[in-house]
């Protein structure tokens, strides 16, 4: 019999882990995500990857009508349509057009990110928060969005690492009560803030009690000592997952990123589900995208 | 030939013709080492169908019983019993299996040692009956009379250690000591535990604890392996997901041609409907740590 000593990174990173830990319960085994049959990846590409010309920044300016056309010479299953793209106030006509289109294009719309913030104390702004979550929870529902990428957020003023966490499941939980009664499921990002690493954004995942909450794994934005093992670490809990074309470990340079690695770890982790490009490379994205997406479609 | 003369052998390639596909895929790459469960405490509450079953489905090629769990594999089985385990285990394609005692020989009793000693050959003796490959046992910490010199505590531990080993070969079962217990988990401690014992069919089972990390070498457990490394002949690995420096540990072990087996050994039960997928997910980070 083994026993085993206070765990390591607890006792290094003292009473801030641990409280929220706490907080969610009894420190509970890794709960990986149950999924039937061999593991199964579909291509996506998120609109992000063209933002500079559905932005209007760069010509050939388009719009999401556009976007799908084109995604639809490429090698994809599906598109992923970042809010921030859809025109404002977005009519139910647009929405439907941009639906029909993806249908007839033989296209699924794979999930729709948006923009928040969930670290905010209880009071008015998280209600703000909550609310503008709810929201795009409707809009998702009506196009047939599965999943809606969401983020943690920075540190309030004067805020702990723990309160931080305690605040953003707290704000998980209500948000998913909500986009569990319309089918979609929120996708906590690993993008910077207080989910910049695998502990953190796995404590809160862990803690938060819905079936509708998963990660949305960004398999470029550890910029840990140990990039593929954090995304090892955080496989089994995503139920979508944006692939970018570069990583960069701690301490060293942007470097290409090894594809074939990181399929392999959601495949090893069975995972079933969109890999969705997300493009931030320098190069061109006209360029540089569909020849990624050959890339990828050729690893799955 | 058995299956544990396979592996001994060195020719895993063999065996593997008869495993699962997700478990030949494994043998693509250049790890040489494997991937098991010991039942502490994974599988504590699995029965052994249950345990093959998830194993099986995971591509998870061995098992340590742990002696206390729902398995029942235990002295006490019958010749019959013993017989249905070890065909069992070889139906489920399992590479290797081994016994996890409790047998623990730091004590000031001597009449307590011996019992120990007298429980280790009944472990000895199932493992030869199912076909496992080694027993576990350890040291538990110290004697309760404080004044007893560390010294002569960790030489009573190899001397009965050897013992142990002795019986052990006559039988064709190694012994394991697992590196545990307060002060006697400390690896300079296990090592002369070792060098006190000095029998050739005794190694340890690295436990992967806390205090095998050196934070003055930035959390590195290299100069801790390197001291034990000549007598690992298992190993128990833990919460992957931790700040435990896997990925040193395996790299130390890739680089010097370790090709036995790594156990899961987790804290926390798994209910047995959760086990395949768990013991899968827990595979897919261990090959990208060991790769």
């Amino acid at each position: 019999m083994k026993e085993r000593a206070t765990n390591r990174r607890d006792f290094l990173r003292g009473a801030a882990l641990v409280g929220a830990a706490l907080a969610a319960g009894p420190a509970r085994a890794i709960e990986p995500i149950k999924r039937s049959g061999k593991p199964r990846l579909r291509l996506s590409l998120a609109a992000y990857s063209y933002r500079d010309y559905l932005q209007g920044k760069h010509e050939p300016r388009m719009d999401l009508l556009e976007f799908v056309d084109r995604c639809a010479t490429y090698p994809l299953d599906g598109v992923e349509l970042t809010e921030y793209y859809w025109p404002k106030p977005l009519t139910s006509e647009y929405l439907m057009q941009v639906k029909r289109k993806c249908y007839l294009n033989g296209l699924d719309i794979t999930g729709s990110p948006m923009a928040n913030v969930y670290t905010h104390p209880a009071g008015p702004e998280r209600e703000k928060q909550i609310a503008i979550t709810k929201a795009w929870v409707d809009t998702c529902a009506a196009m047939g969005a599965p999943t809606i990428r969401v983020f943690a957020g920075s540190l309030q003023p004067g805020q702990t690492l723990e309160q931080a966490q305690k605040n953003t499941i707290e704000s998980l939980e209500e948000a998913c009560a909500y986009a569990g009664t319309k089918g979609v499921l929120l996708a906590l990002e690993n993008h910077g803030g207080i989910v910049a690493e695998a502990d953190s954004i796995l404590t809160i995942v862990k803690a938060v009690k819905s079936e509708w909450c998963g990660i949305n794994l960004d398999t470029g934005n550890f910029r840990t000592e140990d990039p593929y093992g954090d995304i090892a670490r955080c496989a089994p809990y995503a139920v979508t997952c944006q692939v970018k074309t570069e990583v960069q470990p701690k301490g060293q340079a942007k470097q290409d990123a090894d594809l074939k690695r990181v399929l392999q770890i959601l495949k090893d982790a069975g995972y079933r589900g969109y890999v969705t490009l997300e493009y931030e490379a320098a190069e061109e994205p006209l360029k540089a995208v569909p020849r990624h997406l050959d890339q990828l479609a050729a690893l799955l | 030939m058995n299956r544990r003369e396979l592996l001994a052998g060195g020719i895993v390639g063999a065996a593997a013709l008869a495993l699962p596909s997700n478990v030949q895929a494994e043998q693509e790459s250049n790890r040489k080492m494997h991937l098991g469960i010991v039942t502490y405490n994974v599988a504590k509450d699995w029965d052994l169908d249950t345990i093959l079953r998830n194993c099986h489905d995971a591509g998870i090629e061995g098992v340590e019983f742990r002696t206390t769990h729902a398995h029942g594999v235990e002295p006490a089985l019958d010749a019959g019993k013993r017989a249905e385990v070890r065909k069992k285990c070889a139906d489920a394609g399992l590479l290797q299996t081994s016994l996890g005692s409790t047998c623990e020989f730091q004590s000031d009793d001597s009449a307590e040692v011996r019992r120990n000693v007298e429980t280790c050959r009944e472990f000895v003796l199932l493992a030869k009956d199912i076909g496992a490959r080694g027993v576990k046992v350890r040291p538990n910490g110290l004697p309760k009379d404080k004044s007893i010199p560390l010294e002569k505590t960790l030489e009573q531990i190899g001397k009965a250690l050897a013992e142990c080993g002795q019986i052990g070969a006559d039988h064709g079962v190694e012994i394991w000591m697992e590196v545990h217990g307060p002060t006697t988990q400390l690896v300079p401690n296990a090592r002369k535990i070792m060098d006190f014992c000095g029998h050739k069919n005794v190694g340890v089972t690295w436990n992967s604890n806390n205090t095998d990390v050196n934070d003055a070498a930035h959390g590195s457990v290299k100069e801790n392996v390197a001291l034990l490394r000549p007598w690992i002949r298992c190993c128990h690995i833990t919460e992957l997901w931790s700040s435990y420096p896997y990925r040193e540990l395996f790299t130390l072990l890739n680089q010097t041609g370790y090709d036995r087996f790594t156990l899961c050994e987790i804290g926390s039960p798994i209910k047995a409907e959760d086990g395949a997928t768990f013991l899968k997910c827990y595979k897919g980070l261990w090959k990208e740590l060991s790769r």
